[in-house]
């Protein structure tokens, strides 16, 4: 039985790569650390958080960032494959948003926008304002789960969010991006797998 | 041995800082824990072409939204903002579509419309724009630059996208500019021939004094209680109560009236008014059938044409089949086409020129192939009938039409961001070599002019050569809703190397842009506007509800930033900010009306959000024209009324001639040409439920009407039958030109033959290949661009065939709402 409070700071830290991958493109620098295999440790560490039948996904991961350098203008294709899924294609494609997939016609800004900006006011966090985006981003709900381990909030409630907060909506999301045609399949392999952190996550802490 | 512990360890250990980023989230200064007590939020006041509303605000949202309370007759749209506002269409980020980023003016045009996008910061975004209208200057001129082509902007005075675009490219450099719009090109270009004036943007005789005096009201393809709903500026719905009292009369047999359409309008419905059925197209034989009884019948009235009126004689040798194509205009030669018996016709005449009628003409009449001719004739009937200038009488084209009839108060309204360059003002590039081509091209045939550049056509009285345009510019405009034949106009696009389209949601014409900057929504910025366009009901605070959404900005911050490319910016803004110059708009207003209106100071204006001005002293059309035609002349050439006009038979056009004659069209249903192949009319006339395309993104408003997500197709019983089809389909609608896929609405509201999709659908085909199927169904797939003649060059939307099917298949997406996608 993992415990999730020990293995905070790890989750932690994989919580705030995904928050980080999730909010904004991959710029020229974070280009080169992925080039020069910055990422290797995580990549090493990731098969651990999740289902052991999943952990090709993180292989398949690998391979992806590997074939980045076979290409001249990975960053351009990175932008538009990050565009086509995180940035616009509105109602019949993915948006990033708990309220897309929540509410009835499906308004930004709805409930689960509100339920994270009640939560965040009750931790006293606010959002950086870069960017501008909504409380109920999925880059921002993980990056407040982050936050969760690395105060070593209680196992019960970091599972609520997740189950609740997350969970709720992320499989939609994850399967919207999976329909979309993109050249590379970082982004997909990234929901994929967070989507097993969580899964596992929610799960152990329902069982311990 | 490692442990699965370790590994984590080392994985925390070892990324590098520069893959995780900084933390989205920060402490704030509130102590953890330390959540404001939730309150019930602000109410605010705003307008919006829907209508002025009050909305409660709580923690920098829009929580509720309700109608003003001046507003007695609030349209049912209002519930359509929430959903507008926080769309998941909304552009949320500068995008610069991929492709054209790499190559820019060598990108691969044909993935316009089905080409990836990509963010940009707003500093790119508009270094982009600048460098664009630069090159475009320098390499080309200033006939390569088409800027001018505008829409139904979001309300406002100050934040007019029109305006503010405009004014920023006119500070750069010149462009080729348009004339007309797409409502009424045929009649604004026509009626100052013949009446003096454009008529169609008018203010018309009172509605009090049409109720009060006429017995007769006839609507002539024209449905008020379904355009009334909306207006140019902030509308007040002040005349929807006219249309009640109406109502009230007709039931009480106090005044009839009688609605020609081919189809039961929402008026007609509402008021309980006689429907007199004709077939589409043929309101101008039906006319001259009329025209023919009141002359051989001797009911027209003889002292007005002599009076007032100038070409009768010629006119009335056409009709009696003495000149032109010699054939007698008898109701029975009417009959044959119209589709109303000869009788009827002789009745209908008779019953016009017994009574104090009034005629109310629409726009669709003029939105068709040869559209200048019903406008023209309607008015030879109206003078026919004499009643011109008489209260109650007389003809109007404008009732259905932001307001029109309610009783102008006289207050000035606030004026408006200047669209043009203040005097003493140049551009940078000052060049004014068009290249031998036209500066101004009417703007339906703008299409005509990206396809065949150095064309040169006729066009009332002039003559147009094309330019050979490389770069457009849009702001609050959406050319694919309102242009014609949109696979004709996807070829278009392919012609040009940079569009450039600012906007608040992903629309078809920004997936076919190469830059699209997001502007935020009206309801995200300070602005105030007049109550009433033509009422002068009041002057309006719209009050800021939200911070503009994401990164979108206001059209002036935008066209104040691209101006700074080019150190322009302070002399665009005059140096102003938003609040000097909401400000400085009320003020001037306050001293137009000094002496005649009251208005608090500004500050009082704001916090109260309304100054409220009396309605204004009944007043009839034309009445001083009646009253002493000479002294108060009309502004036609000969200041009467022309019947003949001897400056459009100078112009020697042979599809308008020196007076309103039949033209048969390219396609007419009932038998008419092209009818064999596909019998269906297919009119496209202002939506009921939205105002153009806009609000058509608004999802759950868009539900209460939209059949299985597509947009209503409204047919017949006996059409829907006989092609097995139901309410609730969803069916394939097609000609040569195009096909959609449509939602079946069968109505007894609609006749055999004739079938409506209200223009304004948004328009979203399955991918970008010539002739694919739109998916929602914008009417425009399927509608010819052919101008209405060489006069005005006009829309010809109304001249439509087209055939329907059942739809069978596997039901493809929507994907007219949101972004780009490659499909």
């Amino acid at each position: 039985m993992t415990n999730p409070v020990k293995e905070g700071a790890d989750k932690a830290v994989a919580c705030r790569w995904w928050a980080s991958v999730l909010f904004s493109e991959i710029d020229e620098k974070q280009l080169d650390l992925y080039g020069k295999g910055e990422l290797g440790p995580l990549l090493e560490g990731l098969p651990h958080l999740i289902p052991e039948e999943d952990a090709d996904l993180v292989e398949a991961l690998r391979q992806d960032i590997e074939s980045w350098k076979k290409v001249t203008s990975a960053r351009l294709i990175l932008a538009t494959d990050y565009a086509s899924l995180f940035l616009g294609h509105g109602r019949e494609g993915p948006l990033p948003y708990a309220s897309y997939y929540y509410s009835e016609g499906r308004r930004l800004f709805a409930k689960p926008h509100d339920d994270m900006v009640e939560r965040l006011n009750k931790a006293g966090l606010q959002i950086n304002a870069q960017g501008q985006e909504p409380a109920d981003h999925l880059a921002i709900m993980v990056s407040y789960l982050a936050l969760l381990y690395e105060e070593s909030h209680s196992a019960a409630y970091i599972a609520t969010f997740i189950t609740e907060g997350i969970l709720s909506w992320l499989p939609q999301f994850t399967k919207h991006c999976n329909n979309v045609t993109t050249e590379f399949q970082f982004y997909q392999l990234v929901l994929q797998i967070l989507q097993a952190f969580l899964q596992k996550e929610a799960e152990e802490i329902r069982g311990a | 041995m490692t442990t699965r512990r370790d590994l984590l360890k080392g994985a925390a250990a070892g990324v590098a800082a520069g893959l995780l980023g900084p933390s989205l989230l920060t402490k704030t200064a509130l102590a953890q824990g330390t959540v404001e007590p939730a309150a019930d939020g602000v109410w605010k006041i705003t307008g919006s072409h829907w209508g002025a509303i009050r909305a409660r605000v709580d923690r920098g949202k829009v929580a509720e939204v309700v109608p003003f309370e001046d507003d007695q007759n609030p349209t049912d749209m209002y519930k359509g903002i929430h959903g507008l506002i926080y769309n998941p269409s909304r552009i949320k980020y500068p995008m610069a579509r991929v492709d054209w980023l790499k190559n820019r003016k060598n990108s691969d045009r044909t993935q316009r419309g089905d080409n990836r996008f990509v963010r940009i910061t707003w500093d790119q975004a508009l270094d982009l724009f600048y460098e664009e209208l630069e090159r475009v200057q320098t390499e080309y001129g200033p006939w390569a630059l088409y800027a001018g082509h505008t829409g139904w902007r979001q309300t406002g005075q100050f934040h007019s996208c029109t305006n503010h675009m405009n004014r920023a490219v006119s500070m750069h450099g010149n462009y080729v500019k348009k004339v007309a719009d797409y409502s009424t090109g045929a009649g604004q270009t026509m009626l100052p021939y013949t009446l003096g004036s454009t008529e169609v943007y008018s203010q018309g005789t009172s509605w009090p004094l049409i109720l009060d005096n006429a017995k007769v009201i006839v609507f002539w393809a024209n449905d008020p209680k379904k355009n009334l709903q909306v207006g140019w500026t902030c509308e007040t719905h002040g005349s929807m109560k006219y249309l009640d009292e109406l109502r009230d009369k007709v039931a009480a047999g106090e005044i009839r009236v009688i609605s020609v359409d081919p189809v039961k309008t929402k008026t007609a419905n509402h008021v309980g008014a006689e429907h007199l059925y004709l077939n589409p197209q043929t309101d101008v034989p039906f006319m001259l059938g009329i025209a023919h009884t009141l002359y051989n019948e001797g009911l027209y009235d003889k002292d007005f044409i002599g009076t007032y009126t100038l070409g009768f004689d010629d006119f009335i040798q056409y009709v009696q089949g003495k000149a032109d194509d010699g054939i007698e205009k008898t109701p029975e030669w009417a009959a044959n086409i119209c589709g109303v018996d000869a009788d009827t016709i002789r009745a209908f005449a008779r019953l016009m020129a017994a009574n104090r009628t009034q005629l109310v003409y629409g726009w669709a009449l003029q939105r068709q192939q040869h559209g200048e001719q019903p406008y023209w004739m309607a008015a030879v009937l109206a003078s026919m009938l004499g009643q011109i200038g008489l209260p109650g009488g007389g003809i109007s084209y404008s009732h259905h039409y932001s307001g029109v009839g309610v009783p102008t108060s006289g207050a000035a309204m606030p004026g408006a961001f200047p669209l043009n360059l203040d005097l003493g003002m140049y551009p940078e590039h000052d060049s004014e070599n068009f290249n031998g081509a036209s500066r101004v091209i009417p703007v339906a045939r703008w299409v005509d002019c990206l396809l065949n550049p150095g064309e040169q056509i006729n066009h009332n009285g002039n003559k147009v050569t094309f330019p050979d345009i490389k770069m457009c510019v849009f702001t609050g405009c959406n050319p694919f809703h309102h242009h014609q034949d949109h696979n004709r106009m996807r070829e278009a696009f392919r012609k040009l190397e940079t569009v450039v389209t600012v906007d608040y949601s992903w629309n078809a014409t920004c997936r076919h842009s190469d830059l699209v900057l997001p502007a935020c929504t009206q309801f995200e910025r300070n602005d105030i506007d007049g109550y009433g366009a033509y009422s002068n009901s009041g002057v309006l605070a719209m009050h800021q509800l939200v911070d503009p959404l994401f990164q979108s900005k206001t059209d002036f911050e935008i066209f104040t930033e691209l101006t700074h490319r080019f150190g322009r910016n302070k002399e665009y803004t005059r140096d102003m900010d938003e609040g000097q110059w909401l400000r400085f708009l009320y003020g001037e207003c306050k001293k137009a009306n000094e002496g005649k209106f009251d208005m608090p100071e500004f500050d009082q204006f704001w916090e109260e959000g309304i100054v409220r001005f009396p309605e204004g002293k009944p007043w009839v059309r034309h009445a001083d024209f009646r009253k002493d035609p000479e002294l108060n002349a009309l502004g036609t050439p000969s200041g009467f009324i022309e019947i003949t006009s001897r400056r459009i038979e100078g112009y020697g056009y042979d599809d308008c001639g020196p007076y309103p004659k039949w033209f048969e069209k390219a396609e007419r249903s009932h038998g008419g040409p092209g009818s064999d192949k596909h019998p269906l009319w297919l009119q496209s006339c202002h939506p009921d439920q939205r105002l153009h395309s806009q609000m058509c993104e608004s999802d759950e408003y868009r539900e209460t009407y939209a059949v299985q997500g597509r947009e209503p197709i409204y047919m017949s019983p006996e059409d829907a039958a006989a092609r097995g089809i139901a309410d609730g389909d969803v069916v394939r609608v097609f000609n040569d030109r195009g096909q959609l896929l449509a939602g079946a609405r069968v109505s007894d509201n609609y006749p055999q033959g004739v079938v409506r999709i209200h223009e304004g659908a948004w328009y979203g085909p399955v991918d970008a290949s010539i002739g694919a199927l739109d998916t929602y169904g914008d009417p425009n797939t399927l509608t010819m661009d052919v101008g209405t003649s060489q006069l005005a060059q006009a829309t010809s939307a109304n001249t439509c065939l087209v055939e329907m099917e059942k739809f069978e298949g596997p039901l493809p997406p929507v994907t007219s709402f949101g972004g780009p996608t490659e499909v």
